[in-house]
């Protein structure tokens, strides 16, 4: 459950009637113009619903106050409550005025909206909602409607008030770093137009113009995409050889055939294909999108896939590279900042596949002395809190306790005495793969309590799990600390790391709650 | 589906209570959401989904369900009309 708040100078109650239907979320609105008062009072109900995310929506020609009333109230609020995210919309006016040509109120929005991008410039946890992008997209009088201001001090139309539904959302799993990893596509009339099969690589519709340049422009999008960190696989009702001609010779493809993971190009049916791909991936079905220009393909999918997210196809093939950008890139794979793991996610899981290649030919042991693996273990500082984040927000399956934590959280314990952060950078002979694993550590006197530990699929099952918490003891030992608490959560996912603590030494205590003496 | 029916629906989903707690007898302020700002909510969505249009004047006179469908039916017909 995502708990969100909603501040405003004017109306916005109509977002109601969209953010109700997810059911993930918890809504609460403050009253009319009540938003400083429900930031600065303690009392407030703002303050009594203890918020994941309070989003502010100031109407410019409303706002009267000077624009540090707004800065100084969301600090006093941050300094009770750190763990908060605070999403801000910028200031818009109206693109006409009674005075001159040159409006008088564009220097106003100009000078509000850069005071606050100064303001959330180095801040972690307060985040711009571009509303004028909004306006950009779907136009002025679209967005907004007098009639229910002089009604109710509502501003906004029905559509202003779903894309500022739809724009919050995707910036909530943005936020909340619940993105998708992998998007699976088809590729005749997807990646281009025309079928391989039948017209040949020379053939299909891949150009400098017309529909061929929708397709090229589309290959290039998703390229960039996948520079993001991105998986990108293919799933095609295809003999392999047609396919693999398209990439090899024809000059107009923007796509490498490597920029793809996997391959499942052959007549099956195109769930199993799905299925083997998060096999092979080790990722979960609700971690993937899939894009069939073919309603049919779609809807089998969808019925036997529910997890999986299947985004619909544009019937007006022009409007592909925009549908792409707002309705796949933005709600699905919206991220808020780069990390280095990210932009060299391919590589990486290129780096397993070679992996698992020599792992074939030799028993496990073998297998990772011949890694010749290293462990770089530290504490991370306050720059890597991000990484950490990432990691408990992405991580499933190796994850004991599954404890999501924000990077302004991550931020707050880095800076606790009682509490100790270990991560460790991993590289084998195939490379460096960056920070793959982290542990909070909670201590109580001279025990210690594992409230997180988990390492990244990325290198699971090379027994660096154990190699770490080794380190984790010995550090903690050297502090003086004598017993050790630990906890495993089951969950859907995490049944690989179940029997982890008691091959470690620790002693089931109940309740999936472990313990170990420390000699 | 007939207009009512429809409606009916439109008003569960807005103030999110069940299908069966609205009758053509239901009166603003009788469900917990239907207040005036409800009131505005309500229109928007049964302006997209029927595709009609309020006046300003005309909005807060619907105070109960029965007023609310007759205007949309007339609404419903006047758009019929136009279009032959």
């Amino acid at each position: 459950m995502t708990r969100l708040a909603i501040l405003s100078n004017i109306n916005l109650d109509p977002l109601k009637n969209d953010l109700q239907k997810d059911h993930s979320l918890e809504l609460y609105f403050a009253g009319y113009n009540q938003w400083q008062s429900e930031l600065l009072n303690t009392g407030s109900g703002l303050h009594s619903f203890l918020p994941d995310h309070i989003f502010i929506y100031l109407d410019a020609e409303e706002f009267r106050s000077d624009i540090t009333e707004l800065f100084s109230s969301i600090e006093f609020y941050l300094e009770k409550k750190n763990t908060v995210s605070f999403i801000l919309s910028n200031f818009s006016y109206p693109p006409y005025s009674v005075l001159t040509y040159s409006s008088p109120c564009d220097s106003d929005e100009r000078h509000l909206n850069s005071a606050l991008s100064v303001f959330t410039a180095n801040k972690d946890n307060v985040f711009i909602l571009d509303f004028n992008r909004l306006i950009r997209l779907h136009g002025y009088k679209a967005i907004f409607d007098d009639k229910f201001w002089y009604l109710g001090r509502i501003r906004h139309s029905r559509q202003g008030f779903q894309a500022l539904a739809q724009e919050l959302k995707n910036v909530l799993s943005c936020l909340s770093g619940q993105t998708k990893k992998l998007l699976v596509l088809d590729v005749d009339n997807t990646l281009w137009g025309g079928v391989v099969g039948e017209e040949g690589w020379q053939h299909i519709q891949l150009s400098q113009e017309g529909i061929g340049l929708v397709f090229l422009d589309f290959q290039k999008k998703i390229k960039q995409l996948q520079q993001t960190g991105v998986l990108l696989a293919i799933c095609s009702k295809n003999n392999e050889k047609d396919v693999r001609e398209v990439f090899e010779k024809n000059t107009n493809i923007q796509l490498q055939w490597d920029d793809f993971i996997c391959h499942e190009i052959n007549w099956n049916v195109k769930s199993d294909n799905i299925i083997r791909i998060a096999e092979s991936l080790d990722l979960g079905l609700d971690s993937i999108v899939f894009a069939d220009d073919s309603p049919v393909e779609r809807e089998l999918v969808r019925q036997s896939l529910p997890e999986v997210t299947v985004v619909d196809f544009p019937d007006d093939l022009s409007l592909l590279n925009r549908w792409f950008v707002t309705d796949v890139v933005y709600p699905y794979f919206g991220r808020r900042k780069l990390t280095r793991e990210d932009t060299e996610k391919t590589h990486q899981y290129k780096r397993n596949i070679d992996r698992k290649r020599i792992r074939n030919q030799l028993d496990w042991d073998s297998f990772i002395r011949q890694l010749q693996i290293t462990l770089k273990v530290f504490h991370p500082d306050a720059g890597m809190a991000f990484r950490i984040a990432q990691l408990t927000q992405k991580t499933n399956q190796f994850n004991l306790t599954v404890k999501r934590y924000t990077e302004a959280e991550i931020k707050s314990l880095s800076g606790r005495t009682d509490v100790r952060l270990f991560a460790f950078e991993y590289e084998d002979k195939f490379g460096n793969e960056g920070i793959t694993g982290c542990a909070i550590v909670l201590l109580e006197g001279t025990k210690a309590i594992i409230d997180t530990f988990l390492i990244s699929c990325r290198v699971l099952g090379r027994k660096v799990e154990f190699t770490f918490l080794d380190h984790i003891i010995n550090t903690l030992k050297r502090d003086g600390i004598r017993s050790m608490e630990a906890f495993y959560t089951g969950t859907a996912r995490n049944a690989v790391a179940r029997d982890f603590y008691p091959g470690a030494g620790f002693t089931p205590a109940g309740d999936d709650r472990f313990t170990r003496i420390l000699e | 589906m007939d207009t009512e029916q429809e409606l009916k629906k439109v008003f569960a989903c807005t103030f999110n209570v069940h299908l069966e707690n609205i009758s053509s007898g239901t009166r603003q302020f009788e469900l917990q959401e239907w207040d005036s700002l409800g009131q505005l909510r309500l229109i928007m969505e049964i302006e997209e989904a029927f595709h009609v249009s309020f006046l300003i004047e005309e909005i807060p006179a619907l105070d109960t369900f029965e007023k609310m469908a007759a205007s949309v039916k007339t609404k419903l017909e006047n758009n019929r009309r136009s279009r032959q």
